[in-house]
C-alpha cells in the first residue's frame, strides 16, 4: 500500500523532480535514474524515467545532444533550456502552494 | 499524380522506409530483449493508435535507443520496465503528442458535451484511421473492398446465368470455354473495381466516394447484363466507404 501510494504521488511530481535535477547539470537517462535511486526513490524503473524524458523533449523543455559512447548507441544527454527553466519555476510555485496547504491541513488535524 | 495515388494506398513510402529501418533495430536485439520489445511494440501499436507517420517513426527510434542501450549494458528487463510493463508502455505512448486514432472520438465527445451533435455522417467515424493505426498493410482494406465487390458481382453473374438457363438459354461452349469466360469476367471486374477505387480515394468525403462508386458499379452491371435481378444497389448501400 505504501509503495503504491508513493508511485501515485510520484507520477505527478516526477517531471518537476527530473527538471530540477537537470537544472543543476545536464545528464543522461541512466544518471538520472541512478541519482533518484540514491535519494531513496528505489522503485523507479528506468523506462519510466526514459518515457518522462521523451515527454519533456517532445514538449520542448529540454535540449538533447547525442554523445557517442564506447559501446552501443550514442547516449542522449538532456539539458534544461529557457522554456524548461520557466516551467520549473512554475512547478516550484505550485509545489510550495500544495506543500503549505497540506502542512496546514496536517496541523489542523492534530 | 500517379505517385500521389500510389502513396494514398501505401502511405508515404519514405516514412515507411524510415519506420522499417527503426523497427529493424529492435528485431536484431538479443534475448531476452527481443521477445520483450516485440511484445511491447505490439501493445504500443494497439494502445497508441498513432496515425501520424512522423510520430510513429520518432517513437520507434526512441524505443530502439532505449533497448539497444539496455542490451549493450546488460540491464535486466525488469529494471527498465518496472513491476508492470503495461504501465511502462502506456507512459511511453503518452509521451508523444502526435495524432492518434482516438483523437477523433475525443473531439466528438467534447462537442457532444456542448450539446452540439457531431457533424458529418456516421460513416465518418474514423474506421479508416483505426485501420491505419493497426499493424496491417494499408492496401489490405482496399483489397478487401475490391474482393468483396468481385464476389458480389460474380454471384450476380451466376444468378443471371442460372435464370437464363431456366428460361431456355443454351450454349455450345464446353467447360474450357466456360472457364475462359469466367476468367475474362473476373479480370474485367477486378480491373474496373480497381479503376473505381481511384476516384474513390480522391474524393474528399465518404459521400462523394460512394457516389462515384455507385455510378461506376451500376454502369458496370448495365454494361454486362441489364437484368432486373441487379444486386448492385443493395450492395452499394452496405459496402464500406472508400473514404480516407
Amino acid at each position: 500500500v505504501v509503495g503504491k501510494q508513493m508511485t501515485e504521488m510520484l507520477k505527478g511530481t516526477l517531471e518537476g523532480i527530473v527538471l530540477a535535477i537537470l537544472s543543476v547539470r545536464p545528464a543522461y537517462g541512466y544518471e538520472i535514474t541512478a541519482w533518484l535511486r540514491e535519494q531513496g526513490f528505489a522503485d523507479i524503473a528506468e523506462g519510466t524515467v526514459y518515457a518522462l524524458l521523451v515527454r519533456i523533449e517532445q514538449r520542448g523543455l529540454v535540449d538533447v545532444e547525442k554523445v557517442p559512447s564506447e559501446k552501443g548507441p550514442p547516449r542522449k544527454v538532456y539539458s534544461l533550456n529557457a522554456q524548461g527553466r520557466d516551467y520549473l519555476e512554475q512547478f516550484w510555485k505550485t509545489w510550495s502552494f500544495l506543500a503549505e496547504r497540506l502542512q496546514r491541513l496536517h496541523e489542523e488535524g492534530k | 499524380m500517379a505517385a500521389k495515388w500510389i502513396e494514398l494506398v501505401t502511405g508515404s513510402l519514405e516514412q515507411k522506409k524510415q519506420y522499417k529501418q527503426q523497427r529493424a533495430r529492435i528485431e536484431v536485439l538479443p534475448e531476452p530483449y527481443g521477445t520483450v520489445t516485440k511484445a511491447l511494440q505490439r501493445y504500443l501499436m494497439y494502445y497508441g493508435g498513432v496515425t501520424d507517420g512522423d510520430t510513429a517513426i520518432k517513437m520507434m527510434s526512441d524505443f530502439a535507443d532505449l533497448w539497444e542501450r539496455a542490451a549493450t549494458d546488460g540491464t535486466p528487463v525488469r529494471v527498465i520496465v518496472g513491476d508492470d510493463p503495461v504501465e511502462f508502455a502506456e507512459a511511453f505512448a503518452h509521451a508523444y503528442p502526435g495524432a492518434q486514432w482516438i483523437d477523433k472520438e475525443r473531439s466528438r465527445l467534447r462537442s457532444a458535451r456542448g450539446g452540439r451533435a457531431s457533424r458529418g455522417s456516421p460513416q465518418k467515424s474514423g474506421v479508416f484511421e483505426r485501420f491505419q493505426s493497426m499493424p496491417i498493410a494499408r492496401s489490405s482494406v482496399l483489397w478487401a473492398h475490391v474482393l468483396t465487390s468481385l464476389v458480389a458481382n460474380l454471384t450476380s453473374v451466376v444468378v443471371v446465368v442460372l435464370v437464363a438457363l431456366l428460361m431456355g438459354f443454351r450454349s455450345g461452349a464446353d467447360l474450357l470455354e466456360w472457364l475462359a469466360v469466367a476468367g475474362i469476367l473476373i479480370l474485367f471486374t477486378l480491373a474496373l473495381t480497381w479503376l473505381a477505387v481511384i476516384p474513390g480515394l480522391s474524393a474528399k468525403s465518404a459521400d462523394g466516394a460512394s457516389a462515384l462508386r455507385t455510378r461506376s458499379s451500376s454502369c458496370r452491371s448495365s454494361a454486362r447484363h441489364s437484368s432486373p435481378l441487379t444486386l448492385c444497389p443493395a450492395r452499394c448501400a452496405h459496402s464500406p466507404r472508400t473514404s480516407r
